[in-house]
């Protein structure tokens, strides 16, 4: 017996899945079952809608386009920011979204707890080479819990930790290298992340916030 | 201070080992590849039959086309994906 995959479980594991509004699906599927009943005329193959089957389609093309792009969109939307990231780019955020989970464990989140950025700016000096901007962002939400520092994709990396309601905002810095991803949003394994370079940094904000979220957070914090 | 002793059955780490999950991630990324490579209506079937458990009859009404067309597109997007995926995944009669 075969110990590979099978094609169905193959995709489900590699690729993301949107789920259609329960509305849409439910007009999918009795559409489907009206075609399955509709009568077979002399000379029309069973399998091809007739011609007033087709004009009564044409009152739910628009519909059955949205359906379509919603489950197999994937290339041109949900996908692409996985699908074509370059492999250099793809490994870089797997092992940020590792790191993000693990930093998520029991006392592995910070090495230095404070809400001051006062506290967490010094803290870094002789741990680090780099010194990442602190920001106090808790009147806009985004309040610092503290930082540490971890070894991601080959880079010592200063760990900022802010809170976003219940959620955890890991920023990763590090100095720019010569072959930086472009500015961006990823999703990985139901993570978001959100890259961007300034003054000869690199930022890499993970979180399971959403995407809106963490542009806002990027926002705040790059104003 | 946690004694090793007293740890026990805690210092057992038992995710997924780094190399098994390098293997996995690169078969992710194979399949992620080989899907972006089929044209776009063998795509639209394989992805609504195999992520969306469509019915032949269902994808036939989305796609409005015979069932015969959508079996057929199938068919032809399992044997691309046969010729690009063999070694990673298992695809019965299909190869």
């Amino acid at each position: 017996m075969s110990e590979l995959p099978d094609l169905h479980k193959a995709m489900t594991e590699a690729l993301p899945v949107y789920e259609a509004p329960a509305s849409l699906q439910a007009w999918a599927r009795e559409e489907a079952r009206k075609a399955d009943q509709e009568p077979v005329r002399p000379g029309e193959s069973p399998a091809s809608p007739s011609k007033a089957r087709v004009r009564r389609f044409s009152d739910w093309r628009i519909a059955a386009g949205l359906l379509v792009a919603a489950v197999v969109g994937w290339s041109a939307a949900s996908l692409r920011p996985i699908g074509s990231l370059a492999p250099a780019t793809s490994a870089t955020t797997n092992q940020l979204v590792d790191a993000h989970v693990r930093s998520l464990l029991p006392n592995h989140l910070l090495d230095v707890v404070s809400t001051d950025r006062h506290t967490v700016k010094p803290w870094f000096a002789g741990k680090t080479d780099i010194a990442p901007p602190v920001v106090d962002l808790t009147d806009k939400g985004f309040p610092l819990i503290g930082g540490r520092l971890d070894y991601v994709d080959g880079h010592s990396a200063a760990v900022l930790v802010y809170g976003r309601r219940l959620h955890t905002i890991n920023v990763f810095v590090w100095r720019s290298g010569s072959s930086e991803p472009r500015d961006g949003s990823f999703e990985v394994r139901g993570h978001s992340l959100l890259h961007w370079s300034n003054g000869g940094l690199s930022y890499w904000a993970v979180s399971d916030a959403a995407e809106p979220e963490l542009e806002a957070f990027r926002d705040a914090y790059t104003h | 201070m946690i004694s090793i002793d007293a740890a026990g059955p805690q210092l057992v780490d038992d995710r997924e080992q780094p190399d098994a999950a390098t293997s996995r991630l690169q078969v992710q990324q194979r399949v992620r590849d080989a899907i972006d490579q089929l044209p776009p209506l063998l795509r639209e079937a394989i992805v609504l039959r195999e992520l969306q458990d469509c019915s032949y009859t269902e994808i036939a009404a989305v796609t409005q086309v015979p069932v015969g067309t959508v079996m057929s597109r199938l068919s032809r997007a399992r044997a691309r994906l046969a010729g690009m995926l063999q070694d990673v995944v298992d695809f019965g009669d299909v190869a």
